[in-house]
């Protein structure tokens, strides 16, 4: 109780929706041990515990993150619903699996087929190259959700249209590099 | 301008699938006729997901005790961005590989190639939120221990002695009120056949009636004591009445023609002798008297009241406002007796 800090559901996801990480950690360690030893009540292993609780904190913090979302529920429950779906879901993709004698070109044909118009991990370097505002900007608004309000509170700017107005020049630095990238 | 990122919102719109209706219809026929608009739609979704996956990854880094987003000072030079050449071909020495039966776009393929299979030093900001105090509980402890301090004063340096304090002077008084119903009991005894002729019968039942009373409300009574007001000695005449010889001798005496030579003769003068007397004011309305060892107690009398007291006969008398009363040498507390007898009246007044 007067150990380390707890913090209260509506404070964390006014955090969450604000896009601050540290919210995601506190999150991390209050509801690990619920996670972990409901994997592990079912047969999971440690490594999967992990996996699973960092893809139902993601899914959670892209619920949470929305401009929609309203706390009815208590985290705790909610991470733990949502970590369960994700366990049933790694379990029904285990079964899935199945190991087969692949000729190398046709994994390559099918890795070509899912592909984009560019390749994601050029976008993901060239995003970092950035600066941090920017990829704040292009982050919390693509990947979070963010409203696009608080992220004007956020980034100090007066009105919704200045953010439009950012992250428009921050796409469309983006865009260039990533053409000329590729041109070359 | 503003039409191109209107243009470009509009775009994102309907990558993140919030057109609909009407509007998602005109878009989809226009993205249908305009190939450049299909152009960039295309563009804008592969660079969409080339943000989702570097955000995806930023945070997982976070989850593995990386560092925050929010923090990240070490980035590439803006001039020279480090990017991969091209994207490397998948491996082609494995002889076998896990396919999915169903192919999907799962970001957590691209994810798996590029985390690290450890957790990254956490840096020390992260550990120190991670492991910060909360020092708003601390307060509450802080002022939970002193509640408890105060509470544990209040109980045993306050509450408990004064409950003590009460209870002895309760005993004291329950005990100062028996000792004043004993003695009121064997009082109202004595006075039975006073009260059944009548005779101070409103005093006596008006003085028990309140002795019951402050019996019963011994919790509010603070304790009195009846009070000294005055004390006199006394000289007081004694009398005796002669035997039948002596008055046959008086009577046949030569002398004798008047009543009062009749009186003279008929009681003798002994010996003066004195007494102590205590007006005293009762703190119970008590209205009598106690006679022991040459000691009379009266009460409630008023201090500035004369009073006559004669002997006769080893009777002691008390003449109070023309009435006289008979005092008894019992030694304990006593009502008024008023003398009823006309002719020890008389003599009483002759002496």
């Amino acid at each position: 109780m007067f150990g380390i800090e707890l913090k209260s559901d509506n404070f964390l996801v006014n955090e969450i929706k604000k896009g601050n990480e540290k919210a995601l950690l506190t999150l991390h360690k209050q509801n690990f041990n619920a996670v972990k030893k409901f994997v592990l009540n079912n047969n999971g292993t440690p490594e999967e515990v992990q996996e699973v609780m960092n893809e139902t904190l993601i899914t959670v913090w892209l619920t949470v993150a929305k401009a929609d979302y309203l706390l009815n529920v208590k985290l705790s429950d909610f991470i733990l619903s949502t970590a369960k779906n994700q366990w049933h879901k790694q379990i029904k993709r285990k079964t899935r699996f199945k190991v087969v004698d692949v000729n190398p070109s046709e994994l390559q044909k099918q890795t070509d087929s899912i592909s984009l118009k560019y390749d994601l991990n050029v976008v993901k370097n060239l995003l970092n190259s950035l600066d941090v505002s920017s990829q704040k900007i292009l982050m919390n608004y693509y990947f979070d959700g963010l409203d696009l309000t608080i992220m004007a509170n956020e980034l100090g700017l007066d009105t919704v249209e200045d953010v439009k107005a950012k992250k428009y020049q921050c796409l469309k630095k983006l865009e260039t590099l990533v053409k000329e990238y590729h041109e070359n | 301008m503003k039409i191109e990122i209107d243009r470009v919102h509009l775009i994102d719109k309907f990558l993140r699938g919030e057109l609909v209706g009407a509007s998602l219809d005109a878009f989809k026929n226009k993205l249908r006729s305009d190939q450049l608009l299909a152009d960039e739609v295309s563009s804008q979704r592969a660079i969409i997901e080339g943000i989702k996956l570097a955000r995806r990854e930023q945070l997982l880094l976070v989850l593995n005790g990386g560092k925050l987003a929010n923090n990240d000072t070490e980035l590439s030079p803006k001039a020279e961005p480090k990017v991969e050449p091209k994207p490397e071909p998948i491996q082609t020495s494995h002889t076998s590989a896990v396919v999915f039966e169903k192919i999907e776009v799962n970001d957590s393929q691209f994810i798996s190639e590029t985390l690290p299979d450890e957790p990254t030093t956490s840096t020390l900001e992260a550990f120190e939120y991670k492991t910060k105090h909360n020092l708003n509980n601390w307060y509450f402890a802080a002022a939970a221990i002193l509640l408890a301090v105060f509470i544990y004063y209040y109980i045993f340096g306050y509450y408990i002695p004064h409950q003590q304090i009460l209870q002895a002077n309760k005993d004291s008084i329950i005990a100062t009120a028996d000792n004043n119903s004993a003695e009121l009991t064997n009082a109202e005894a004595q006075q039975k056949p006073l009260v059944q002729n009548n005779r101070n019968d409103s005093t006596l039942k008006d003085s028990s009636f309140q002795r019951t009373d402050s019996l019963k409300n011994t919790d509010s009574l603070s304790t009195k004591n009846d009070k000294l007001m005055k004390e006199t000695r006394y000289a007081i005449l004694s009398f005796e009445t002669l035997n039948s010889g002596v008055q046959d001798n008086a009577l046949s005496s030569p002398n004798q023609n008047s009543e009062a030579a009749n009186h003279s003769k008929l009681f003798k003068k002994t010996e003066n002798s004195s007494i102590r007397v205590e007006k005293w004011h009762s703190a119970s309305n008590f209205k009598g008297y106690k006679f022991k060892n040459n000691t009379l107690q009266v009460f409630d009398i008023p201090v500035d009241e004369s009073l006559n007291l004669k002997y006769l006969d080893k009777g002691l008398f008390l003449k109070k406002n023309g009435i006289y009363y008979k005092i008894n040498p019992t030694g304990q507390f006593e009502q008024f007796q008023k003398e009823t007898k006309s002719e020890l009246i008389k003599t009483l007044d002759s002496l």
